[in-house]
C-alpha cells in the first residue's frame, strides 16, 4: 500500500464525518468507516489521535470537547456538544452534485418537462444542502456524455436495466443493409472511449453481446424479466476503453507512426521500434471496432497482424474509394 | 505548549469554540480563548501578536473557502466611538439539514441533536441526488471525484442505502486517466483562482508543440475527453485545448489570492459544448456536403450529425458540415467506411480518396 499524500481538508472532511457517524449509540466500525471513506483503517485512527490530542488545552467551559474511544473494533463518540451531524456540502461537493444533476439533465429522455424538473429540483436540493449554492462555478464547468441523439433510447434502456426488464431493439450492425431487431435483456450501461454501449445478453446470439448506443435506433421495453448471473461483471467485457469478450477475443498488432507515437505510449504499455513508432498488442472481441480504431488514425496507425485484419482495412480503404471489396 | 499544532488541530479548535453560539464572538475574544493562538497572543513581544493575528486571518479564509460559512460581523462599541470584528457560525448554516423521505417518518432511534431545517425529497428526487453523483464520482479523470463521494457520504447520513441505489451505469477510464487527471488539478486550481496557466500543447497530427499562456475561463468534458476553454494570450483570442495535449501545466503561483484576469460577463461556456473535434479548429470554415448512404442515413439523423440537405428516394441522405479543422473530420468519415462519401467541395473528395490510398497502401492493398 502506497502511503497517500493526506491534507488538511481531506482530514477535516474525514474527521467530521467519523465524529457525526460515530455519534451514533452503536458507534460504527472501524473497517465500516474505512471503506466509507475510501481509506487505510489506520488513517482514520491516526485523524482521530491527531483531533483529540488537544482536547484538554480548551479553557473550561468555552467548548464541549468530545471524546472518542475504541471498543473492539468500532469507534465510538461521546459528546454532548458540537459535530454529531455531518455539516453542510463545501463548495466543490455542491459542484460535484450539481453537475451531475446537469448532466442527467441533459440526458433526460427527450422531455423537456423532466429536464425542467430536474434542474429546477437541483437547484432546490442545491441551495438546501450546500454552504454556498454553486452557480458561479457551474458555469465553469460542463460535462456532455453524450447521449446520442434525445437520450430516449438511453433512457429507456436505463430504466429496463434498473427494473431488469426486457427491451426490443432495432441495431444498425456495421456494413448491414437494414438494422436488425434483437430481444436483449440489458444487464448494464457502460461509457468507454467517449460512446455509450449497452452489455445485454441476446436472446438471438444466446451470450452476452454489446451493442453500442449510437447504432441502436430504437429501443421499447416488452413482455419479460430476467435475472442478471451472479457471475456477471462489466469488466470482462470492456476495460481501458476497450471492448472485449474474454471468450472470443482476437489478438491483434498495430503500428502508431513516430507523430503520434508519444500518446500511445501514454496509454499503456508499447514495443519501441527502431523508426520511433510503437507497436502495441491489443486484445479486442470487436473486429469492427479495432477496423475503425486503426482507421480514425488515418494514416498514422497499420495494423501489423494478423493478415486478415490487415486485409480487412484495406478492403474497408477500398469501400471509402468507391471501390466494391470482392 | 511545546508540541508542534496542525493546521487540523488550530481548525478544530476554531471550530469548535465558534459553533454554537447565539451572538458573534468577538476577534479579541478568539484570540485570548482559542488555544492555537493564545499563547502567542497573549506574549509581549509584537511580532508574536502578529503571527497569532495573521493565523487567525488565514485558518478563517481557509475554512471559509473549504464551505465553513463562517460570518463577519462589526460592531460599535463606546457608544459608537470604536469599531470592533466579530465572527459567527450558527448551527443552521453549519450542519446538514435533516433530510426526510416524504411519507416517511423520521426513524425512531435516531436523534436529531439540533435545532435544524429539514428537507423533504420524493423516492424521485433522492434517486436523482444519487444518481447525480453516482455521475459525478464516475466521471473519468474528474477533478472533484473524491468531493462527489463525500456529498454522497453526507447525504446517505439520513437517507439509507436503498433510497440511493446505484443506477445501471457506469463510466469506464481510459487509459491515460490518471496522466489527464494530473493535469487537470493544476488547471481546476487555476480556473477557480483565476489564475494564468501556462503549457507545453501539441497539436496531434501536427506534429509541432507549442508553448501556451492562457487565462481558463471553462473546463468541459466531452466525447470521452477534457477540454480547457480559455483566452489565449499569445493569440488574443479564445481557444479550446484538449487537456490531454498538455505537457508542463504550470499554473501562475505568484499572489495566489489574487486573481490574475477576468472572465468576461458574456462568455459563456455552454457555446463551447457538443462540439466535434473539425468544428474546434482555427482553420477559414468551409462548408463540406457529405451524402450518408441507407441504412448509415439513420444513424446519421439520430446523433444529429450536420445538417439535412436533401433526402433521396433510396433513404440515403445529403448532410452539410462547417468544418474548421479538416484532418479530423476525414478521419471521422474513414471510420464510416464507405458508408458516407463526400460530394462537395470536390477537393475535399480528393484529400479524403488520397487519405483512403495511404491507408489501402499501408495495409498492403492495390492503390490505383
Amino acid at each position: 500500500m502506497v502511503a497517500m499524500r493526506t491534507t488538511a481538508e481531506e482530514q477535516l472532511e474525514r474527521i467530521l464525518y467519523v465524529v457525526a457517524a460515530a455519534s451514533a449509540k452503536a458507534g460504527r466500525s472501524l473497517a465500516e468507516l474505512a471503506e466509507t471513506l475510501g481509506v487505510e483503517p489506520q488513517q482514520i485512527t491516526r485523524d482521530i489521535e491527531e483531533a483529540t490530542a488537544r482536547t484538554f488545552h480548551h479553557p473550561g467551559g468555552t467548548v464541549d470537547p468530545f471524546d472518542i474511544w475504541f471498543e473492539g473494533d468500532r469507534v465510538k463518540v461521546f459528546s454532548r456538544g458540537e459535530f454529531r451531524r455531518p455539516v453542510r456540502l463545501s463548495p466543490l461537493e455542491a459542484l460535484a452534485l450539481g453537475l451531475g444533476f446537469r448532466v442527467l439533465a441533459a440526458g433526460a429522455a427527450g422531455s423537456e418537462a423532466r429536464r425542467e424538473e430536474l434542474l429546477a429540483f437541483a437547484r432546490r436540493l442545491e441551495s438546501a444542502v450546500a454552504a454556498t449554492p454553486p452557480e458561479g462555478l457551474l458555469k465553469r464547468f460542463a460535462v456532455d456524455d453524450g447521449s446520442p441523439g434525445d437520450g430516449s433510447v438511453r433512457a429507456v434502456l436505463r430504466q429496463a436495466a434498473a427494473e431488469r426488464r426486457r427491451c426490443r431493439i432495432a441495431y444498425l450492425s456495421s456494413g448491414t443493409t437494414r438494422p436488425d431487431e434483437r430481444v436483449v435483456c440489458p444487464y448494464v450501461l457502460a461509457y468507454a472511449n467517449g460512446a455509450w454501449y449497452v452489455i445485454a445478453y441476446c436472446t438471438k446470439r444466446e451470450g452476452v453481446r454489446l451493442f453500442r448506443l449510437d447504432r441502436i435506433v430504437t429501443a421499447e421495453v416488452v413482455d419479460g424479466t430476467f435475472e442478471v448471473p451472479a457471475d456477471f461483471h462489466p469488466a470482462n467485457y470492456i476495460t481501458e476503453g476497450r471492448v472485449y469478450r474474454a471468450d472470443e477475443e482476437i489478438e491483434a498488432v498495430v503500428r502508431y507512426s513516430p507523430r503520434i507515437a508519444r500518446w500511445i505510449r501514454e496509454r499503456g504499455p508499447v514495443e519501441e521500434l527502431e523508426d520511433g513508432s510503437v507497436a502495441v498488442r491489443l486484445r479486442v472481441a470487436d473486429v469492427h471496432w479495432l477496423v475503425r480504431h486503426v482507421l480514425q488514425h488515418g494514416a498514422d496507425a497499420e495494423v501489423l497482424e494478423p493478415a486478415d485484419l490487415r486485409r480487412e482495412v484495406a478492403r474497408a480503404a477500398e469501400r471509402v474509394l468507391g471501390r466494391e471489396a470482392n | 505548549m511545546s508540541e508542534r499544532i496542525t493546521k487540523l488541530q488550530r481548525w478544530l479548535d476554531l471550530i469548535s469554540y465558534l459553533v454554537g453560539r447565539k451572538v458573534p464572538v468577538a476577534v479579541e475574544d478568539i484570540m485570548e480563548n482559542v488555544p492555537a493562538y493564545a499563547e502567542k497572543w497573549r506574549s509581549e513581544d509584537k511580532t508574536d501578536r502578529d503571527t497569532a493575528r495573521r493565523m487567525f486571518e488565514r485558518d478563517k479564509d481557509e475554512l471559509r473557502a473549504f464551505g465553513i460559512p463562517i460570518e463577519s460581523r462589526r460592531y460599535r462599541i463606546n457608544y459608537g466611538r470604536d469599531e470592533i470584528d466579530a465572527y459567527l457560525l450558527t448551527r443552521r448554516n453549519f450542519y446538514l439539514p435533516y433530510l426526510r423521505l416524504l411519507n416517511e417518518a423520521w426513524p425512531s432511534g435516531k436523534e436529531k441533536p439540533y435545532v435544524l431545517d429539514e428537507v423533504v425529497l420524493t423516492e424521485d428526487e433522492a434517486q436523482a441526488a444519487a444518481d447525480a453523483l453516482h455521475v459525478a464520482s464516475q466521471l473519468p479523470a474528474f477533478p472533484f471525484a473524491r468531493q462527489a463521494r463525500s456529498a454522497r457520504r453526507k447525504l446517505a447520513f439520513d437517507l439509507d442505502a436503498e433510497a440511493l441505489a446505484p443506477t445501471p451505469e457506469f463510466y469506464v477510464d481510459r487509459p491515460g486517466a490518471e496522466e489527464v487527471l494530473e493535469r487537470l488539478r493544476p488547471l481546476s486550481d487555476a480556473l477557480l483562482a483565476r489564475k494564468a496557466v501556462r503549457f507545453r500543447y501539441h497539436g496531434i497530427y501536427r506534429g509541432e508543440a507549442t508553448d501556451r499562456e492562457v487565462w481558463p475561463y471553462g473546463l468541459v468534458f466531452q466525447r470521452g475527453n477534457w477540454y480547457l476553454v480559455g483566452h489565449d494570450v499569445g493569440r488574443d483570442a479564445i481557444r479550446v485545448f484538449r487537456v490531454g495535449r498538455m505537457e508542463d501545466v504550470e499554473p501562475n503561483r505568484s499572489k495566489p489570492h489574487t486573481p490574475d484576469y477576468e472572465i468576461p460577463s458574456d462568455f459563456r461556456l455552454e457555446d463551447h459544448l457538443r462540439k466535434e473535434a473539425w468544428e474546434l479548429g482555427d482553420e477559414e470554415p468551409l462548408v463540406a456536403e457529405v451524402l450518408f448512404r441507407f441504412p448509415r442515413s439513420l444513424w446519421a439523423e439520430r446523433n444529429g450529425y450536420g445538417r439535412k440537405v436533401e433526402e433521396r428516394p433510396d433513404g440515403s441522405v445529403v448532410r452539410a458540415f462547417d468544418v474548421q479543422q479538416v484532418n479530423p473530420f476525414l478521419r471521422w468519415l474513414l471510420t464510416l467506411e464507405g458508408e458516407a462519401e463526400v460530394i462537395s467541395p470536390p477537393a475535399l473528395r480528393e484529400e479524403l480518396h488520397a487519405l483512403a490510398r495511404e491507408v489501402l497502401a499501408l495495409h498492403g492493398g492495390q492503390v490505383g
